[in-house]
């Protein structure tokens, strides 16, 4: 393992798209400053301390927020999401990525990340997380983990690298489509059911 | 069935360690063949000395010299100035924070005028002057942040050992420390483990007479399990005891080692028989519990984890000795008895769960009997000395996986329903417990006085999708999507009304009928290690953060404190200076901080909905903070206390 450039890598990539972390506030109605999801697991919900301080200065502006609203939406592609979700009656069904990713994410990324992707006292919400970050940032984290030692508590949070691991990096486009449906707020939690025409 | 010949099979699963791995299996046949032959085993006289010190030290109450206080496991203290009377009086004397954020488990040790308390990574130790509660000494490993992310539920440790002047420290990164009691400085170090295979650790180690036992985790990551002895003086490794593979790595005489069932010999390589090629190797049988142990008897408790994958279908057979109570000799580490709870796991029941040494009547007659409270939600009584089974009785009325236990066989019986084995990518519902077990690593108390077992329990419930998995060292071997809920709404004689669903219930239980006598329901999970006095008082901690203090006859709640963090941690006590203290940490975290704080969805009220039903997230947030709780004075002097000194 090479800890080191993985986390330099990550850095980058996360220093390249710092204004889209910016939309952490601006994408959800819900302001994030009540969501304890993570338990404060994490002193800055938005990702990388790089990046921190100018996303809260970008939100105090409300011209910059629109920006990025729009940065955002151009960056996932044609018909701007890649899930498909329709609920009825409480009752959702998928398309058969996201079922996949559901799946996938039970199997690898629960463990920490919770069932609901929610978070736990000790890894971060990635119903949260996703909202600032495009999947180039998030194929780079899964792959390549992250090591960040948080300079308010002086304690680590370690992702470990799944390069290396098939089932994980496979499906890591199926795993991104189901969480992004979550950050989206497109699917409750809880274990959807598959569309009929797996589309 | 292909075998592997012993050396081949150490030298695979312990590189690093192999040669001395291999010494340590030699020495210790050595020893096993003069084992029987009283006196020819010069371990054995050497050690008296150190053995009846701590078998001395541990009866004293005014200290808490073991994660149990005493090596019976009972967690019971004959301190008796706090009473049932006046413990709504308590109050918190003085606090200190660990400075660190995580799940806090273990508590508090106390010798003589220090306490040593141990925090999660990055293994943080602190000896507390009782006095001035200033830092006599601070000792902080520096270990390797990678390890964070192969421990499966949070970077617990759950705590310290003392002997012969040393306090032993089980590091994340498998690295057993001792240090000196009076300065914290390293004594010695050894490498238990190798955290690139998915090797870590969190147990708290035990000593007995001239050697230290520790476990090893990671049995979410395909790790071969193993209880290992190293000597107290030089930090050598005295001897090493596999849970799967060959009879001789471990320690198991397939001609002396009893089947606690049959109450016959396990007969040859038992374990290897019992799973398809040499999927063994990577069979779990993790050892990251509890340890107890017997003076008289000479036998060393303890009980294995979960076999590999949790995906039962890709590992046919018991996979033996996954799920499995140990009873071993602590000086050649030879297996005595063996019973396994649950053969071929298809819910993630680990047999971990501390094993209780009590001397009760069974149908009118003394017995020396071993109690513990499964994982599967079975607690189990059995003779200590021979494992006989005696009681298996349901602890949760909501159990289900299993109407009950087989008492000629030893098996669970088993509801097709339930199963999930043969059901790759089928997801399996409302499966009781679950995967969280009725109980985890907090331990249960048994207070003579009563005669009762008081166990902090979880009553969840879940639905559970196997689903295939490839072993990559290091990596996690999972293949399960497992999503847990609060169980129904049954309860044996509760103590009071709960409104809405709950998620956890504090029981009192007579291990001799399998009976709950009363149950005190809660919230959440209860976590936290239990306490039973000589006062009729009974302590324990929630998840929302409540010391809770409760009538040991009734289960009537006496005093309750909210402090700074959940409790997963263990309720202590100890006297000081002529007046009883109670002590625990706060810290939220472990597998509750994950199966408990996120998002617990109710499977009847449709998706997201989650009724009214509230997050744990709503009542406590993390900080690893100790709470010292004791009487006013006037009230401390007042309490009538009959405590026996402990012969010296």
């Amino acid at each position: 393992m090479t800890p080191t450039r993985q986390t330099i890598a990550v850095t980058l990539v996360a220093l390249a798209t710092w204004s889209l972390s910016s939309t952490v506030l601006a994408a959800d109605d819900a302001p994030i400053v009540n969501d304890y999801s993570n338990m404060g697991a994490e002193y800055n919900p938005s990702g990388d301390s790089q990046s921190s301080d100018k996303s809260a200065a970008e939100n105090t502006s409300d011209s910059s927020k629109e920006t990025d609203s729009k940065q955002a939406a151009a960056n996932t592609g044609a018909d701007g999401k890649p899930y498909k979700v329709e609920c009825a009656d409480g009752k959702c069904k998928v398309s058969e990525d996201v079922m996949v990713g559901y799946e996938k994410f039970g199997s690898h990324c629960s463990q920490c990340h919770a069932q609901n992707a929610e978070g736990s006292t000790f890894a971060p919400s990635l119903v949260q997380r996703l909202k600032g970050m495009d999947q180039g940032r998030f194929t780079a984290a899964v792959a390549g983990g992250v090591t960040r030692l948080d300079s308010t508590t002086g304690q680590y949070s370690v992702m470990p690298a799944w390069a290396n691991n098939e089932d994980v990096m496979n499906h890591v486009q199926q795993i991104w489509a189901f969480l992004k449906a979550r950050s989206d707020g497109e699917l409750p939690a809880g274990r959807p059911q598959q569309m009929d025409d797996k589309s | 069935m292909k075998l592997q010949p012993a050396k081949g099979a150490l030298r695979l699963a312990t590189a690093a360690i192999a040669v001395s791995s291999l010494m340590g299996s030699g020495i210790v046949f050595a020893q096993n063949d003069n084992a029987d032959s009283q006196n020819s085993d010069s371990s054995k006289q050497d050690n008296t000395s150190q053995s009846t010190d701590l078998v001395q030290l541990q009866k004293d109450p005014s200290n808490w010299t073991m994660w149990s206080g005493q090596y019976n496991g009972q967690r019971y203290s004959e301190l008796d100035q706090i009473n049932a009377e006046n413990a709504g009086q308590l109050s918190p004397a003085w606090t200190f924070s660990t400075g660190v954020l995580r799940g806090h488990e273990g508590g508090p040790l106390v010798i003589g005028d220090t306490m040593y308390i141990s925090t999660p990574f990055p293994n943080k130790v602190f000896a507390l002057d009782l006095e001035t509660h200033a830092i006599k000494w601070k000792y902080e490993p520096t270990q390797n942040p990678q390890v964070i992310p192969i421990m499966c539920c949070d970077t617990v440790n759950r705590g310290l050992a003392y002997g012969d002047g040393k306090i032993f420290l089980q590091q994340a990164d498998t690295t057993l420390v001792a240090l000196d009691q009076k300065t914290g400085k390293v004594e010695w170090k050894s490498v238990n483990g190798d955290p690139t295979k998915g090797e870590s650790a969190t147990n708290a180690p035990i000593v007995i007479k001239d050697k230290v036992y520790t476990g090893i985790s990671g049995g979410e990551f395909g790790v071969r399990g193993h209880l290992t002895a190293y000597n107290v003086s030089d930090g050598k490794m005295a001897w090493r005891a596999y849970s799967t593979g060959p009879d001789d790595t471990m320690l198991i005489d397939p001609k002396k080692t009893m089947n606690a069932v049959t109450q016959k010999p396990v007969g040859a390589d038992t374990s290897l028989k019992s799973w398809g090629g040499d999927q063994w190797k990577i069979g779990g049988g993790t050892t990251w519990g509890w340890m107890t142990y017997d003076p008289e008897l000479d036998l060393l408790y303890y009980g294995t984890g979960n076999p590999g994958t949790w995906n039962p279908t890709q590992r046919p057979g018991d996979n033996k000795y996954s799920m499995t109570i140990f009873a071993r000799d602590p000086d050649t580490g030879e297996a005595k008895w063996l019973y396994q709870m649950t053969p071929h796991d298809e819910w993630d029941y680990d047999g971990v769960n501390e094993k209780i040494l009590v001397d009760q009547k069974i149908d009118g007659k003394d017995r020396k009997l071993v109690v513990h409270f499964d994982r599967n939600g079975f607690a189990y009584t059995q003779d200590r000395a021979t494992g006989e089974l005696l009681v298996a009785k349901k602890y949760d009325p909501a159990v289900n996986w299993a109407s009950g236990i087989d008492m000629k066989t030893g098996r669970p019986k088993l509801v097709d329903e339930y199963s999930t084995d043969g059901k790759v990518d089928q997801n399996v519902t409302g499966i009781c417990p679950a995967a969280l077990g009725s109980k985890d690593q907090q331990p249960a108390s048994y207070s003579p006085k009563t005669g009762l077992f008081y166990v902090p329990t979880n009553h969840v419930c879940m639905d559970y999708e196997p689903s295939k998995v490839d072993y990559t060292a290091g990596q996690p071997y999972v293949g399960s999507t497992v999503a847990m809920y609060p169980g129904p709404q049954d309860i044996v004689n509760p103590t009071k009304e709960f409104e809405g669903k709950r998620m956890g219930t504090f029981i009192a239980f007579d291990a001799t009928t399998g009976e709950i006598k009363w149950s005190v329901p809660e919230r959440f999970s209860v976590w936290s290690g239990a306490l039973a006095t000589a006062g009729d008082v009974v302590f324990y901690g929630t998840l929302e953060g409540y010391l809770k203090a409760i009538d040991a006859k009734t289960g009537k709640e006496l005093y309750s404190f909210k402090t700074p963090s959940g409790i997963i941690g263990n309720v202590n006590t100890w006297k000081y200076d002529g007046k009883q203290y109670v002590g625990v940490l706060s810290g939220i975290g472990g597998w509750a901080g994950i199966g408990m704080a996120a998002g617990l969805t109710d499977p009847n009220a449709g998706l997201g909905a989650v009724g009214g039903y509230k997050d744990l997230k709503n009542y406590t947030q993390l900080g690893g903070v100790l709470t010292v709780f004791t009487l006013p004075d006037s009230v401390a002097k007042k309490a009538h206390t009959s405590e026996k000194v402990a012969s010296k």
